[in-house]
């Protein structure tokens, strides 16, 4: 009896095992030969179709190899393509939702992503809610299938290749304004301490220029500069000085600024926004011969003469190489000093001496 | 001259109301100026913001400015066609002795000396500091007018010359406005014999007593029985 009972156990136990064995085995082929049904169309080269919001034939090819690579090599297509309930799928798929998984309160992978919030309010998002399909999604900046991690030297978002591979594509005056001026590759020749498109305009955030809420926005673009330019030991890898930021915000210009002023001249507005070129250069807009023009714009100083490049424009008064700004300051604050302190030793004599009269008067 | 009260008169209704005007349009212009000087502070962050702002503070500190330069011609109108403050001119213009009263007056106070050093109408203190007001109008609206104009001075002078022109003008009116809130404030009203202020520069009249105390040449002058 006990052995029946017992045999019969084993063989539950047996079946349990194996299938499930089984099963466990099988699922990631199951998963795979899922993969190869959707390869049974996408692998071919000349899989082509309509694009229903361009109007124009592209290509539906995925190359598995680049895809493998990429950083969600190891999903599958259904991972992402959420809306493939069979296969082969009838309809057209809805575009990825990048979202189902890089949302704020995610829990696995890299953790929390606010990437998605921040576009959500930027002129890119803004744009394609009125129905310019022109501005760019996710996948327009980080593609498809061949997304790369950023710290990939190949991938798009890695530093030196977002202005060239991301947001060079549409904004391509930008770019070779960019290209030309002290702050493109040609001057920094692969350094990584090089400003890209990002570095000013944020990376998921990007503003209009105009709106309050940008870090271009006149009142903001100075603190964006700064974070560079403001950077002692950085700038002094180039031999350059942070005492324009000091100065600058010691001018009448700096002080409006700080204060909210959006009509007053901050540093893009003499030194330009994308082609921003050294003084030394004929082209710069602070070179010294074209100042009175850069200077004289219209709703700054009009009849601007030769004279406003005459002497240094960040003049800091507490550094000798200002010269005669430097001593007469120096003089002043002597003369202020001495001053003080005579006016003192006379106030507390004199105030001795009224106060033992009062006394006297009173005794 | 002398009422019954006992008081003589020491300044006419003209020159209390240039006194009131001047010191009016120099707070003004203080408060204004140095809040832009110390724009770091947060004071002065709080003080520009009730001047409505840093670009109407400049507003505000060009009309006071206005109504210093105003003031400064009236005087000189007064000076040159009133006989009064022609004379009034005349008691500050600086002798020699004037130069050697600041050492009588602090040997006087630290009692090496048994007399204050007698005084005419107007005391030695009183006198510099007049010039040093006088002087201190002319060159402050002078550097003020440049920077008023800055695009047209620049046309006539080179960058570095508006820079230097600004650090005297920010410079010479923090000096100008400490000997006035320190050194005039103290020796008029502040000091123990008049705390908490003297009535002069509203009556326009001095007591008798007090004229033959701190102004004794004047005394023997108007009053050469007594």
């Amino acid at each position: 009896m006990s052995n029946w009972v017992f045999f019969r156990n084993l063989t539950w136990y047996l079946t349990v095992l194996v299938l499930g064995a089984s099963l466990l085995l099988t699922l990631p082929l199951v998963a795979q030969a899922q993969e190869r049904r959707c390869a049974l169309c996408h692998a071919k080269k000349d899989l082509r179709a309509k694009d229903a919001a361009t109007g124009k034939e592209r290509s539906l090819y995925v190359d598995e190899t680049v895809f493998h690579g990429s950083a969600h090599g190891k999903l599958a297509c259904v991972d992402c393509h959420l809306d493939t309930l069979d296969l082969p799928h009838g309809k057209r798929l809805k575009k990825v939702n990048c979202g189902a998984c890089h949302y704020r309160g995610r829990t696995f992978g890299q953790g929390p992503a606010i990437e998605y919030l921040l576009y959500r309010d930027s002129v890119h998002a803004k744009e394609r809610q009125k129905g310019n399909m022109k501005a760019p999604d996710c996948a327009s900046c980080h593609g498809t299938h061949d997304v790369l991690n950023r710290t990939d030297i190949h991938s798009r978002g890695y530093k030196l290749n977002i202005p060239e591979q991301m947001c060079g594509k549409c904004h391509q005056k930008e770019l070779a304004d960019w290209k030309a001026s002290v702050h493109g590759p040609a001057t920094h020749k692969g350094d990584l301490n090089l400003p890209v498109c990002t570095n000013c305009h944020t990376e998921h955030g990007i503003r209009r220029a105009a709106d309050p809420g940008s870090t271009v926005y006149a009142t903001n673009i100075v603190e964006m500069c700064i974070k560079c330019h403001g950077d002692f030991s950085m700038m002094n890898q180039y031999g350059k000085k942070t005492e324009e930021v000091e100065s600058y915000y010691e001018s009448f210009h700096g002080v409006a600024t700080k204060f909210g002023e959006k009509n007053i001249a901050h540093c893009a507005s003499c030194h330009g926004y994308h082609l921003i070129k050294a003084s030394t250069d004929p082209a710069s807009s602070i070179n010294p011969a074209n100042l009175p023009a850069t200077c004289g714009q219209p709703k700054c100083h009009p009849g601007a003469t030769a004279n406003f490049g005459k002497g240094k424009v960040h003049v800091n008064p507490h550094s000798k190489e200002s010269g005669i700004i430097y001593w007469i300051a120096l003089g002043f604050k002597w003369l202020t000093i001495t001053v003080l302190v005579v006016l003192f030793i006379h106030i507390f004599l004199d105030f001795l001496r009224k106060l033992q009269e009062k006394k006297k008067k009173v005794s | 001259m002398a009422d019954n009260t006992g008081y003589v008169e020491r300044f006419t209704l003209s020159e209390r109301v240039t006194h009131i005007l001047l010191f009016a349009s120099l707070i003004i212009l203080s408060i204004t100026g140095l809040t832009l000087k110390y724009h770091e502070s947060t004071v002065a962050q709080w003080i520009i913001r009730l001047e409505g702002g840093v670009l109407f503070r400049g507003q505000i500190h060009r009309f006071a400015a206005l109504v210093l330069m105003a003031t400064f011609a009236y005087h000189i109108l007064s000076v040159l066609f009133s006989r009064k403050e022609h004379e009034f001119f005349h008691d500050m213009i600086l002798r020699k002795k004037d130069f050697g009263c600041f050492v009588g007056i602090f040997k006087y106070n630290l009692g090496l000396q048994k007399e204050m050093p007698a005084f005419d109408r107007f005391s030695c203190i009183e006198k510099f500091q007049y010039w040093a007001v006088g002087i201190g109008t002319v060159l402050l609206s002078l550097s003020g007018l440049v920077l008023w104009g800055e695009t047209i001075f620049m046309m006539l002078f080179p960058k570095w010359v508006l820079d230097l022109n600004r650090i005297v003008h920010s410079f010479e009116a923090t000096v100008g406005f400490l000997v006035l809130v320190v050194w005039h404030q103290y020796n008029v009203h502040l000091n123990p014999r008049v705390f908490p202020m003297s009535k002069v520069w509203l009556t326009g009249k001095i007591s008798k007593e007090d004229l033959k105390r701190d102004h004794p040449l004047e005394y023997q002058r108007r009053f050469p029985h007594e």
